[in-house]
């Protein structure tokens, strides 16, 4: 499975991105929502792992540039921070809603969501 | 009958009363008596005993505009001046018969004077019955003086009591009520009648109003102080005030009495006082200096309210806000620890995924173990070790910032901050290592935070003098960032507790911890900020002395912002 992982701790992104890979996926790193629809773009992933406060874009707005591209794109969001539900509140307000993991996931539970969501169970849903 | 009569030459005619050279004694005394009567300035007329005008004098026509036919011969009551009400005309006609009975009647009333324009005027008025020789009460004489202007007195004098019974007034001001007297004083009207008037919105004020002399012994305690201090006048009066005050607080007293002495005024003065059942009440005090006529003070007026309730107000709000703090601060606690916890998990994970290859997992418990004191770091840095407990030990300055900003790093790193840091050997100063940590740390993270589009950190130490002496040595250490700058209404709140900007994440205490910390080590702290479109940013620049020798770790009173109020702020 072709991943993106966003963070902007780079020890974060670099330690998933090991993790995914040695597990078979085909994973990337990049440190920001820009960066990460640019790679997007070209590598057109089958799911994306991003942190939710970021400097410049967020999170939500990574991902709902991501799907407006390809809408068959697995999101999985998490976060450390109580503001994203703020975030996500506006999100849903807007039509979007996506489900969001509180760091710091069992790397399993992760490689567990991933499996899950590529036969369908996670969903993101642009409404 | 004796009387003098002048030689009368010609004729004399007064308002049309001719006395004539030839007139008869008789005629010369009747028009005499006329003459007088009509050049009185009181209203005065003559009624048969059932109340009939037989006669009144020019004074009581021509102010109404009347003539004699108007009036003569009619019941007095039917006279256009009692036509005011009904009620009006009723009442003279019942003084005409007391009067009548051989009572003498006096009273006020205002009565119409002018056919023309209606107006009225208050009359001090009596009816008075004249007796024959045989003691029959055959006629009533009525006079009426003008008491106008002297009622207009009275009203005002009533409309300045109400005044001062106003609850904004009650104050009971020295000068208010100076000027109140003084100007009874100006007034015909006697001032016992005033002091009457005045002790009794006095007594009637909602607030508890007493009085004591200069030696603190109670002169007057109004029904109010009755309630609520549950002492009676009688039990107040000419006992010591300090009978209210609490033992420890009666150095109040000795205070209090010295500002009166001195003629100053204390205003809200916010203390406790004890009620009779010993029970303590929160109130603010009021007390003003009372002076004789001759200015000389003989003691002080005081209000007292209970604030026992809005005290507790207040500290439930202060409660409030206290919780809305740990709020953010689980959020702030939450933002710097689920990171670094994300990375260890990651990094034991792949440890244990690698187990075999020694250099790989050495690599990854290395990385794992510096996550690790940026968690410890900021778990005591959010959660206490604020507080620490310890004795002041030399500090590398230097040492500190260079820990800080390797702390940081990842931080820094993500947010494209370039970090300058002006400073090449060790300075180091007498403190308590662990909050000039914390107080640096404060500044930094908020440097940070005002750059999340990148910028430069700059960080300089240099060997100083304090600013505000010269002879003192010590470090002065800049920390600038090129950040947004602090917006100009927000730099008079820079240094209070629960001041925050960052509403999600901020706990609104960092910068107030940190001036607590550096006035604390007897430094100084200033900011300058600049929020212009081409240049911005802020530099927080400390002063800090190389030796402290007066800190006191035990006795910090971190919860109040007094303790705090010497900082230099320059924002």
């Amino acid at each position: 499975m072709k991943i993106i992982v966003v963070d902007d701790e780079p020890i974060i992104a670099d330690t998933l991105v090991n993790i995914l890979n040695g597990e078979g996926h085909d994973a990337l790193a990049v440190s920001n929502g820009k960066s990460a629809i640019r790679w997007a773009e070209i590598v057109r992933p089958d799911a994306v792992v991003t942190d939710v406060i970021m400097p410049d874009m967020d999170g939500i707005e990574t991902a709902k540039g991501i799907i407006k591209m390809l809408p068959k794109c697995r999101i999985i969001l998490f976060s450390g921070q109580a503001a994203s539900t703020s975030l996500l509140a506006k999100a849903q307000a807007e039509g979007c809603s996506f489900e969001v993991l509180a760091k710091p996931i069992n790397p399993d539970i992760l490689l567990e969501k991933l499996k899950s969501s590529s036969e369908g169970a996670f969903e993101s849903q642009p409404q | 009958m004796k009387f003098f009569a002048p030689e009368i030459n010609h004729p004399i005619t007064v308002r049309g009363t001719e006395i004539l050279p030839d007139d008869t004694p008789q005629q010369y005394l009747q028009k005499l008596a006329r003459i007088t009567l009509d050049e009185m300035g009181q209203f005065v007329g003559i009624l048969t005993a059932d109340g009939i005008l037989l006669e009144c004098n020019r004074a009581a026509l021509e102010s109404g505009g009347l003539t004699r036919d108007d009036v003569i011969g009619k019941p007095f009551w039917e006279t256009f001046w009692w036509t005011v009400t009904p009620m009006m005309q009723e009442e003279i006609r019942k003084a005409i018969y007391r009067a009548a009975l051989g009572e003498h009647v006096r009273y006020d009333v205002e009565i119409f004077v002018k056919k023309s324009s209606k107006e009225t005027t208050v009359m001090d008025f009596t009816l008075d019955p004249v007796k024959d020789e045989n003691g029959q009460i055959v006629f009533l004489l009525l006079e009426g003086r003008d008491i106008t202007e002297k009622k207009a007195q009275e009203r005002e004098i009533a409309r300045q009591s109400q005044e001062l019974a106003r609850p904004g007034k009650t104050k009971a001001q020295p000068t208010d009520i100076d000027e109140f007297r003084t100007s009874l004083k100006s007034r015909p009207k006697p001032p016992e009648q005033a002091e009457r008037l005045l002790a009794a919105i006095v007594e009637s004020s909602d607030d508890a109003i007493a009085s004591k002399d200069l030696n603190g012994i109670v002169t007057s305690w109004n029904k109010s102080a009755e309630r609520l201090l549950g002492y009676s006048a009688e039990e107040m009066i000419g006992q010591p005030i300090t009978l209210i005050i609490p033992p420890e607080l009666h150095p109040d007293e000795t205070m209090i009495l010295g500002k009166i002495r001195r003629g100053e005024r204390i205003d809200h003065f916010e203390t406790v006082r004890v009620r009779k059942n010993g029970e303590k009440i929160e109130v603010s005090l009021t007390i003003s200096p009372v002076r004789d006529k001759n200015g000389i003070i003989i003691g002080a007026a005081k209000i007292i309210r209970d604030i026992t309730e809005s005290k507790k107000i207040e500290r439930a709000l202060r409660t409030t806000e206290k919780l809305a703090a740990a709020g953010r601060l689980a959020a702030t606690v939450a933002h710097e620890i689920n990171n670094p916890l994300e990375a260890v998990t990651n990094l034991v994970y792949l440890a244990k995924r690698d187990l075999s290859d020694g250099k790989k997992v050495g690599n990854y418990l290395q990385l794992a173990s510096r996550e690790l004191d940026r968690v410890s770091h900021i778990a005591r840095q959010t959660l206490g070790f604020y507080r620490e407990n310890s004795q002041p030990t030399t500090v590398n300055i230097t040492q500190i910032l260079n820990d800080l900003l390797f702390l940081y790093e990842t931080r820094l790193q993500a947010r494209k901050i370039k970090v300058v840091k002006q400073y090449d050997k060790p300075m180091e100063v007498t403190a308590l290592a662990g909050e000039i940590r914390q107080a640096f740390s404060n500044l930094i993270t908020n440097a940070i935070d005002a750059m999340p589009a990148g910028g430069t950190l700059l960080v300089r130490a240099t060997e100083s003098h304090a600013w505000s002496n010269s002879c003192q040595p010590g470090i002065r250490i800049t920390i600038l960032d090129t950040g947004s700058g602090i917006k100009p209404q927000h730099r008079n709140h820079l240094f209070q507790p629960f001041f925050t900007t960052k509403a999600d994440v901020g706990t609104g205490l960092g910068l107030w911890i940190t001036r607590t910390i550096i006035v604390k080590h007897h430094g100084q702290i200033r900011v300058k900020s600049r929020s212009g479109p081409q240049i911005h940013g802020t530099a927080f620049s400390i002063f800090l002395p190389l030796h402290t020798d007066v800190l006191k770790p035990e006795s910090e009173e971190t919860d109040t912002p007094n303790a705090i109020s010497t900082g230099v702020v320059n924002a």
